[in-house]
């Protein structure tokens, strides 16, 4: 017999039934809590050991019957939080138990649970879920954790510990001499450690924050390796004195001092002014600034200007240096000339002239 | 003429604002995040930065350098900054308009708005705050005096703390 030709049998069962006439079966048939099925169905041979409350339709009249689990046959194991840290709060460890029909275990069904060095705890079930909190300890690491019920237990299950970040003060290495400018140059962090010993995990960012004396500050990443960090600076656009600071998490280092040799010029900056046909104004062209290091000042670096016109007239401007250059349109006409000017880099302040539009320097 | 022929094309800088039917009174705050092991570059710092009053507000400048050896791409700076109280009052983001190549460096300037333009709308308490979709309480929020800027009422704000991200993807072109 089919599984579809069962259908309008059961269908004429069920309403027989309805009206208190549990008859016409040949075979027993039960009601759970998923439906009606021929307890001798070759097509159920599974459902007929599903345990729980159920109700047992035969010829002579309906029972009920309570159907045990079995003994334990599958246990699966979670360990968690997401994050356990070295001393932090405990992590729930939960097993779930099953028989061999999938049904949880009885309860009070003794489970052994391990975690780690902690000794090995016997808990019984509660609707087929044995727990107990495990404390993370004091070491960071790998560990393994395991249950087992009878004569079975489930697969290992793997949890790590990391170290208490939070607890974690950073400190930076005294520079030993001051960074040449453009270069790349390191602030190192020693080992981070955190209150129990552990050393950071890789890949935990940090921030160094410069602060200079000019005012202005840096902001410099840094990333955990091997449990130290470096943070790396392109000492460009720098002042010369500072003091830097590393945080992690909500601690911060004292401060160290941060210097800067000063880039170096080389010669004089070339200054050409024209008039523009158009505006009553000038193109004033500032540059090249070369360096001693044998480039020309970085693009992007800070540049200020003051042009004093021949009448005592003071224009003020700032920007950025791009290809080694200046370059800005300012409203003075011929009249203006000779134009003095006085120029401030990060390679220092000059004074420049221009005597006539065209020319330079 | 059709309504698809109309479409001229994608306008990416076609903007349209929420519109609300009243004025919102409460607020919640929900955040997500997954960590991420790829395509994530931290080689960009800040050097020489400044914030200064403008006419508008606050503007911050300074010089994105890329000390990585990969290119870094869409650059993005995050500005949180911090009330007369101590509690973080606006948060806004910047971009440096190009790619900087290791060892390069590019200027960038943001600005940023002054705090009498802002207005509070509600107080978010630590229950409205979920967190990957837990309301279990989250870590204090850091003492903005760590790794922050102290700005000393400069556009009525108390510090200001910044951090980068940046991708990696270089075009070729």
């Amino acid at each position: 017999m089919t599984r579809n030709s069962d259908v309008p049998c059961l269908a004429v069962f069920t309403f027989l039934g309805c009206l208190g006439a549990p008859v016409c079966a040949a075979t027993e048939s039960v009601t759970d809590a998923f439906g009606i099925f021929r307890s001798a169905s070759p097509t159920e041979p599974l459902r007929a050991n599903w345990a729980g409350l159920r109700e047992v339709l035969a010829p002579m009249g309906a029972r009920a019957e309570t159907i045990a689990p079995g003994p334990v046959e599958t246990i699966l194991l979670q360990l968690g939080g997401k994050s356990l840290s070295a001393g932090g709060p405990p992590a729930e460890s939960a097993a779930l138990l099953f028989d061999a029909a999938g049904n949880s275990v009885a309860d009070d069904t003794p489970v052994a649970l391990t975690a780690g060095t902690t000794d090995p705890r016997v808990v019984a079930t509660q609707n087929g879920i044995a727990s107990r909190l495990i404390s993370p300890g004091r070491a960071a690491g790998l560990f393994h954790a395991g249950a087992a019920s009878g004569n079975r237990q489930g697969p290992r299950a793997e949890y790590q510990i990391v170290s208490n970040v939070t607890s974690i003060t950073p400190q930076i290495i005294p520079q030993t001499e001051p960074a040449l400018p453009e270069t790349m140059t390191t602030l190192a962090l020693p080992m981070l450690l955190d209150r129990d010993g552990n050393a950071v995990e890789d890949g935990i960012g940090l921030t160094l924050l410069a602060t200079h004396a000019d005012g202005s500050f840096s902001l410099v990443p840094a990333v955990t390796t091997g449990g130290r960090a470096e943070a790396r600076i392109l000492t460009r656009n720098l002042p010369q004195q500072g003091a830097v600071t590393a945080a992690l998490t909500g601690h911060r280092s004292g401060a160290q001092p941060f210097r800067v040799a000063m880039l170096q010029p080389v010669g004089l900056p070339e200054v050409v002014a024209r008039a523009l046909d158009d505006a009553v104004a000038h193109d004033i062209r500032i540059g090249p600034f070369l360096t001693q290091a044998g480039h020309l000042l970085n693009d992007g670096a800070d540049i200020a200007v003051t042009l004093t016109t021949s009448s005592g007239r003071q224009l003020r401007t700032d920007g950025w240096l791009a290809d080694g250059m200046f370059r800005t349109v300012q409203p003075i006409v011929r009249d203006d000339f000779p134009l003095d000017l006085t120029v401030t880099t990060s390679l220092g302040t000059v004074s420049l002239t221009v005597a006539q539009p065209g020319a330079g320097r | 003429m059709t309504e698809a022929a109309k479409i001229t094309g994608f306008d990416p800088t076609l903007y349209i604002p929420p519109e609300l039917p009243e004025p919102p009174a409460i607020a919640a705050l929900d955040a997500r995040a997954l960590v991420g092991t790829s395509d994530v570059y931290r080689g960009v710092s800040l050097n020489g930065a400044r914030i200064k009053a403008a006419q508008d507000g606050l503007i911050l400048t300074g010089l994105a350098v890329n000390t990585g050896t990969e290119t870094a791409s869409v650059v993005r700076l995050t500005a949180l900054l911090y009330g007369p109280d101590g509690r973080p009052l606006w948060a806004d983001a910047g971009f440096v308009d190009i790619n900087i190549y290791p060892g390069q460096s590019a200027p960038f300037s943001m600005p940023l708005p002054d705090a009498s333009e802002i207005t509070v709308l509600a107080e978010v308490s630590a229950g409205d705050i979920t967190v990957n979709g837990s309301g279990q309480p989250v870590t204090p929020p850091i003492d903005p005096s760590v790794a922050s800027i102290p700005l000393n009422g400069l556009g009525g704000y108390s510090a200001l703390r910044l951090s980068i991200s940046s991708m990696t993807h270089d075009p070729q072109f």
